[in-house]
Formats: C-alpha cells, structure tokens, sequence
C-alpha cells in the first residue's frame, strides 16, 4: 500500500487591534506541528504532534518569526488613521511541510506568508473591508508611512463617495481591479478539478484575443514562490494557460492530472498541511498591452474607472465582485466624481467583452482566495488595466 | 498566572460512502492575565477505534434512507476531552463520546452512542421536482433557517450603524453552547458562566457591540479553521448560534420544505443565491425527498420579513458556511408567508 504523508511544523501570530479599545490590542502566538497521511483507498488521517519515530523525521523549527511585541507596536501604529474605528488583524505565518510518498527525494517546503485583514468604519457609516496579504513578512509594509497614507486616503474618498447605480455601462478596470477579475474569471475557470475532468475546457474561448495568460509559482514580485508545490511536485516552469484568449491548458493538481490522463503542473496547493492538495492557481501573469490606462479612458469616453474591487466569488457561469471605490468618466477624462457600493454581476464571459488592455501589468497586495474553504494568502495576480464595452453592475 | 485548556477530539468520518477521514487532535491554550495566547498541538492520547462504529452506524441509517439521500449520508463518530486548569483551582475534566450523522446539509442525528442505534428517519421515498411545488406553502428546516440567520447577521455586523435589519418574530442569541459536542464552549462545559448574547431581539437586530474574535472559543471549538484561517475574522466574530421564534403554528399537511441551502454566492448585498435542498410533504404519501437541488437567489431581509411562524420545536441546525466550514446551532423549522414560485419569480 502507498501512503503520501504531509507534515506540517509551523508558527504563526495574530494581533488584534481596534482604535476604539485603550487595551491597545491582543497578541496570539502558535506552535503547530502535526500531519495528515493519505492513503492509497483514500482514507485519510489527520493527526497532531510529532510524526511518529518510525519516519525518521527531524521538520526544522521555522525561525524567525518577529517579536509579538514588536508586531503589536507595528500594527497599533499603522491604525492610527481617519474613520470613525479600525479594526485589524494582523497575520504572520512561517512553516516547513514535509510530503513523503511523491518524490524520491523529499525535501522541506518553506512558506512564510503575511495578511491584513479587518474593517474600517468611516464617519458616514461606511464599511471598508481589508484583505491585504502576500509573502514574507508584511511588518515592513505596515512601517511604510505611504502605505498607511494610501490606505487613509482611500477610506475618505469612500466616505465622501456616491452610491452605484445599476445598469450595464463601459469601464476601465485599473490594474488592482483587473486582478480580481482575471483572478475568477480565467485564473478558477482554469484550475482543473479532483473530482471532474474538465479538460473539454481546453480551447474554448475565455476572453478576448489580446489575452495572454502564465501561472508562474516562481514569478519576479509575485505573491506565491515555490519550486515544489504542497504534494512535493517540482516546478518546471511557467504554465501557458491562455493564448490569444483561448485555454490552452487546465492547472493540475497529481489528483486532477491522473483523472484527465495528464501531469501535474505543480499547482497543487494546500492552507494546511490537515487540508488535502488542490488545483489552484500560484501566480497568474497576464501580458500586457499597448494602451496606457489615460488611453483606455480616452477611448471609453463615458463610463466607470473601478479603482478597486473587493470579494471576489465565482460559482459556476456566474462571477462577482464587490466595487470598493469607482470613479465616474466623462468625455475620455477622469471626473473626481467617485461610488462605492454594488456589485459587479456578470458571467464568465465578461472578458470576451475587452478589447484593449494597458502597457503595465503589475502585482497588487490583493492575493487572498479561499476556494473550497481553505484560505491562501499567496495567490498573486499581476494584471493590466482592462476596457471592457459592457460591464453589469448590480447596486 | 495562566488559565489552561487541553482539548482533545478523535473521531471518524465516513463521508458519502468513502473511506474514513479520521482526525486526532490535541491542542493546549493558555491565556495569561493581559489577554495574549499561546496554542500548541501535542500528540493525542486518546486511541482512534471509531471507523468501525461509524461504519456500523452508517449502515443502519443507509438502511432507512431513500437512496439518493443515502448516497450523501456523513456518518461522524467519537469523543472529545477537556481539561482545564485554573490557578488556586481544581483541575477540571470532562470527556463526551458522540455521534453525528448528516445528509445534504440536514442533521438526521446528534446524540450520544449510548442512546441506541439511527432513529427511524423521516423521508418515504423520493419526487423529481415539478411545477405543483411552486404553490405549495414553504417551510423552512433548521439548518435552512440556521444558514439564513447567519448568512443575515454577516451582513448585519459588516455595517456600522443598526440599519433597517429586522427579523420579524425571531430572537437570535450567540452561546457557548452547541448540540455538536467538538462545538462547546470548554469554559461554558465546566460550568463557569460565559454568558449568551443577544443577537436579535424580538425581531430587531442589536448593534454588533462587543462582537469580536474569541480566539479562545475559536481555537477550541474550530481547531482546523483556526489553525488555518485565523485571520479570516469577519467569518468568526460570534459563537454558536440559538434561534427561537415567538410564534408557533401546526406544520401545514402539504408543503415544500428547504431543508437546507447552500451558499453560492458572496452575501455582502444581502441578495444571495442558494442551491436548495428539498423535501416535499403530501398527506397521502407522507415526506418526499427532492431528487435535485433547487437553484435559488433571494433577498435574505425578504425571506426574513416573510416568517409566519415556527412549525415545530428548536432542533439541531447545520449551517456549512463556504469560509468559516460547519458550525451546529439549534432552531425551529419555520413556515413562510412565500411560495417557492413567489421566490423564484421576485
């Protein structure tokens, strides 16, 4: 019988910080070690503690996480901004997972991932959610005065902001919004599934022809890194994923790979090593354009420019996302006039509808997902600025 | 000085009919005096010997089960040990063997193994969907009424001020408590008071004061997910949930009940769409499963506003949130002042 065994040695913190406590906020700290072995019927075990001796096992302690203190200060200082009350949550995570069973060679698995998460209520009752995540350690991201300044100013532009109206109107996704749309729409429309096979995907048309699309787990600046997925899978190199707006080819877990008679494109990725591995995206690259964002604009003429979107879902045909702030266009320019509210309700078709997108192709701090229930904080996205000629908003 | 809980859980799951999913799990928590955590996971003690009996429970629901529920019978057996240590106190300890078995959604059975096999479930046999049950009266089950309430306080807390959230007739509390034993407040189980809050009061959402994070509660009562997902915290900022309604009514001969629904959709704008499981009741041929979900999108304040009454007694509830995983609660089956075609059609 073949077992694939997954070991986990982790430490993590969580610091809690809300504005209106004089407590000045509440540090967890975590010592995590533990596993899950799968076996070959399908069985699964979980476990805590350390792996029995018969394996032989010695998963390094994963060293250096910051000083809880020194994070409490860090995160206290950064929610010192307008709005009525902050409320953050900081998250810092290191580990070292170890997978038996799948390579000859098993080698440690390092991962060390930050997150943001939280609320912030503005002076007219608004609410801003915050999900900011990524890799290493995001303490230096919070230290940095321009992030606290942008994060401020947002937040009063959304309190000042209008409401969205619905309707099907012209916009320009900036680049941070554009990632959220790439992500559901191409990136989960292209991870291929454990249960199904979904290869009858490959060829058929996800977005327009000026789409071309990478996973890359190894891209410069990107959020996830990785030589060797959560099943001990090497990397190769990037996968091609879509040329000219057509799928060429499905993101593969070992599991979904052997269902569709493929290999697995080191995609297999898991939240804890308790959880099992899944088709997910690592970092998904779309190629630029020619157009600068200005350009874009310029030929919408009138429409929406949607700065920011928030809380992404897709299920099915269907795609959604939250429009955090939006501005309104008039005349190729933008206005200074801004929304908040309302949804963007479409199909997974919307990017079919995108004619251009622009010259810069950058990664955002946006890099959370949490498909099927496991939450990662490293799916990164580095997207251009999308026009797309009809875009369904719901308010 | 330092409070101190030992949590143990060892169980086995059949799931649809698949090998086993056994978890083993110990963790310690310790809080000191200003608040801050520790958590750290140990070997377990306590020895696994569950699949065998999950298996023979297994079997004795698939046996009064309509095939097409049978094919997505869960059948969870095990036992969960508590310890907690208190300076200047005796040590406290606690041990409770369980079993669940759930289907689409649905609680079919949360008891203690002592208390014999299955009960007798409640379905005669299976209906394909067809155009009649888009007049027939709409009940909801518990665990629907469960994932509405939930799915309507997530939207309520996200926002700042009390809003026009009303839920006419229905009182919601966040407790400790919990029918699914791995769910229990250890604190609350050892008999020191960790009080209920209300949630909604005779219909009137109260602010969302004081509802933070319990990391406590959370590492303790939802191990996997907080060891995971910690900082998700909009998903974990109440408890166990309680719900209860003023009004109480006999359970209409003929109607369609949503058993369960399932989340398809983010729910921020209060507008949400379900994939629904159903069963119908007809006089003659007593309670029917659907043989396919229903896709729905409704307005959950809507649906809400719509509660004619409870139909039936507080029962353990199921709400399998698509983040925050399955968290157990109890509340009443409810008739609505809908139709599922009124439903569909709005």
């Amino acid at each position: 019988m073949k077992d694939t065994c997954y070991f986990e040695r982790a430490r993590f913190m969580l610091v809690s910080v809300d504005s209106m406590e004089s407590m000045g906020g509440a540090v967890n700290t975590c010592e995590f070690i533990g596993g899950r072995i799968c076996e070959e019927h399908e069985a699964s075990a979980v476990f805590t503690g350390e792996p029995s001796g018969d394996w032989h096992i010695d998963l390094p302690r994963p060293e250096g996480l910051p000083d809880p203190k020194e994070a409490l200060c860090v995160t206290r200082n950064f929610v010192a901004g307008p709005g009525v009350r902050w409320s953050l949550q900081y998250l810092e995570r290191i580990s070292a997972r170890l997978v038996i069973g799948t390579s000859l060679s098993p080698q440690p698995i390092l991962r060390r991932v930050w997150a943001l998460t939280g609320q912030i209520y503005t002076g007219k009752g608004r609410v801003v959610f915050i999900g900011e995540s990524g890799r290493g350690s995001g303490l230096c991201h919070l230290r940095d005065e321009r992030a606290r300044e942008s994060m401020s100013k947002k937040v009063s532009v959304i309190d000042g902001a209008g409401s969205t109206e619905s309707g099907m109107v012209p916009a320009v996704l900036a680049s941070p919004a554009a990632g959220v749309l790439v992500h559901e729409v191409i990136g989960h429309f292209a991870e291929a599934d454990d249960e199904l096979d979904l290869s009858h995907r490959v060829g058929s048309r996800i977005a327009s022809e000026v789409f071309e699309v990478w996973d890359d787990p190894l891209a410069e600046g990107g959020a996830a890194h990785y030589a060797v997925d959560d099943e001990g899978v090497a990397a190769l190199g990037p996968t091609r994923v879509a040329r000219q707006g057509q799928l060429l080819s499905l993101l593969h877990s070992l599991r979904s790979a052997a269902r569709c008679g493929a290999v697995s494109t080191a995609n297999g990725r898991s939240a804890c090593c308790w959880d099992p591995p899944i088709p997910r995206v690592s970092n998904l690259i779309c190629a630029p354009g020619q157009a600068s964002d200005e350009e874009l604009i310029d030929k919408m003429g009138k429409g929406l420019y949607i700065h920011s979107l928030a809380n992404g879902f897709s299920f099915g045909n269907r795609v959604e996302a939250g429009i955090r702030l939006a501005e309104m266009v008039d005349k190729g320019k933008r206005t200074g006039r801004f929304l908040t509210g309302g949804l963007v309700d479409e199909d997974r078709f919307v990017l079919t509808r995108a004619p251009e997108i622009s010259d810069a192709s950058v990664f955002h701090q946006n890099s959370m997902c949490g498909k099927a229930g496991q939450v990662l904080y490293d799916v990164g996205t580095r997207a251009p600025a999308i026009l797309v000629s009809r875009l369904n908003i719901r308010a | 000085m330092r409070v101190r809980v030992i949590r143990e859980i060892a169980n086995a799951r059949t799931v649809a009919g698949r090998p086993f999913a056994r978890t083993n799990i110990r963790l310690m928590v310790s809080r000191s005096e200003d608040g801050d955590l520790e958590t750290e996971l140990m070997a377990p003690t306590c020895p696994n010997n569950f699949p065998e009996q999950a298996l023979s429970f297994h079997q004795a629901m698939m046996s009064c089960l309509p095939v097409t529920l049978g094919r997505n019978l869960n059948v969870e057996f095990g036992i969960v040990q508590t310890i907690v240590d208190r300076p200047n106190c005796e040590r406290w300890s606690n041990s409770e063997r369980y079993v669940v078995a759930t289907c689409n959604g649905m609680i079919l059975n949360i008891d203690s193994p002592d208390n014999g096999v299955a009960r007798a479930t409640q379905w005669s046999g299976c209906v394909a969907p067809t155009g009649t049950f888009r007049r027939l009266p709409l009940v909801l089950g518990p665990s629907a009424v469960m994932t509405l309430v939930s799915c309507a306080l997530e939207v309520a807390h996200d926002q700042m001020k009390n809003g026009p959230f009303r839920m006419p007739g229905l009182s919601v509390f966040d407790t400790g408590d919990s029918p699914y034993p791995p769910q229990r407040d250890p604190f609350a189980e050892e008999g020191k008071v960790v009080s209920d809050r209300m949630l909604v009061h005779n219909g009137k959402y109260l602010a969302r004061t004081n509802l933070d994070v319990d990391t406590v509660f959370l590492l303790l009562t939802r191990p996997h997910k907080a060891l995971g997902y910690i900082s998700v915290s909009s998903h974990f900022c109440q408890r166990n949930l309680m719900i209860r309604c003023v009004r109480s009514a006999s359970p209409p001969e003929a109607a369609l009940w949503i058993e369960s629904w399932q989340v398809r959709s983010s729910v921020h704008r209060g507008v949400v769409h379900f994939e629904a499981v159903c069963s119908i009741t007809d006089p003659r041929r007593g309670k029917l499963s659907v043989d396919s979900p229903l896709a729905l999108r409704c307005d959950l304040w809507q649906v809400l506003a719509a509660v004619h009454s409870a139909c039936g007694p507080c029962a353990p509830a199921l709400n399998q949130d698509p983040i925050g995983g399955e968290s157990y609660g109890l509340a009443p089956p409810l008739i609505l002042n809908l139709t599922i075609g009124e439903l569909l059609g709005s």
